[in-house]
């Protein structure tokens, strides 16, 4: 029987918007957002009696849905269309190597300083550069840099869920890292506040 | 063992040192890679930025300003509807639909 902490209804009202604000900003879809938080409350109505009280309701809630959130990954990520079995090469469009360094593995352009940008932009400026560079990247390489910086899952479990090698994880996050870079530097992170 | 790396491998290894740390041999290339060139140790500095930004992104609201990003009265009674429809099917960990 449930007690009045874990009606499900109560949840929806104190914690609803709390676990929709978390879900949206990972996922960044009001259809997707929405359908994690409701699977959220419907896993947590099956496993309450698991729940040992420890914690709070709400950070029970949100580790529940942190793995809503990465099933959600896990599916775009797979879907993502592959023009080759090699799960590598459909990102090469995106970033070449040989762009950035001469024969000798020497960076062909001067590589400038940003300085600190927290000093140089407004904290919300360069997030916002961020999400705009992060949905410019492919989607499976996007997915890849969600799961390991956003939501900080390690290496490991991203091989294991996406069933690649360690090898191709450290390949693909470097590349998304380098895009980015490449990215926010076009977009002006670093750049003094007028 | 060379301690001669290129930026190519050293821009590698530093993304690499974010997601687990490296092996001793690795991790004395990067430092001496890092002492003598001169456009690494800011390449360093910009994926550390970009790492810390990644652990900030989610804080940042939506809209961009103080509006609430919120659970709209529709989406939270579609929600409401299907809690009550799951309660009535048993909480037993059935998800029939």
């Amino acid at each position: 029987m449930l007690d009045q902490e874990g009606t499900p209804e109560l949840w929806l009202d104190q914690h609803g918007s709390a676990l929709y604000r978390f879900a949206m900003t990972r996922l960044r879809d009001t259809h997707k957002a929405e359908e994690a938080v409701q699977d959220t409350l419907v896993a947590g109505l099956q496993s309450f009696s698991r729940f040992n009280g420890g914690a709070s309701v709400r950070t029970w809630l949100i580790g529940i849905l942190k793995h809503k959130i990465m099933d959600q990954f896990r599916r775009e990520a797979r879907e993502a269309p592959l023009e080759s079995p090699d799960p590598l090469s459909a990102e090469n469009d995106f970033f070449d190597d040989d762009d950035l360094f001469d024969d000798n593995g020497r960076w062909r352009e001067k590589i400038s300083d940003w300085g600190n940008p927290e000093d140089s932009m407004e904290r919300s400026q360069l997030i916002g550069i961020l999400q705009h560079c992060l949905d410019a990247l492919p989607k499976r390489m996007g997915r890849l840099f969600m799961m390991r910086e956003v939501m900080e899952e390690s290496t490991e479990t991203i091989c294991q869920e996406m069933e690649i090698s360690p090898a191709n994880v450290w390949t693909m996050l470097y590349r998304a890292r380098m895009g980015l870079r490449q990215c926010l530097n076009h977009n002006g992170a670093g750049r003094a506040r007028k | 063992m060379s301690i001669n790396i290129s930026c190519r491998e050293a821009s590698l290894l530093v993304s690499r040192q974010i997601d687990q740390p490296l092996g001793l041999k690795d991790r004395l290339r990067l430092r001496a890679h890092l002492l003598i060139c001169k456009s690494c140790p800011i390449m360093h500095q910009k994926l550390k930025v970009i790492h810390q930004a990644g652990l900030k992104y989610p804080f940042r609201n939506e809209a961009g300003g103080d509006e609430c990003l919120c659970l709209s009265p529709d989406a939270k009674g579609r929600i409401a509807k299907t809690l009550r429809h799951a309660k009535d099917s048993g909480s037993t960990g059935d998800s029939k639909c």
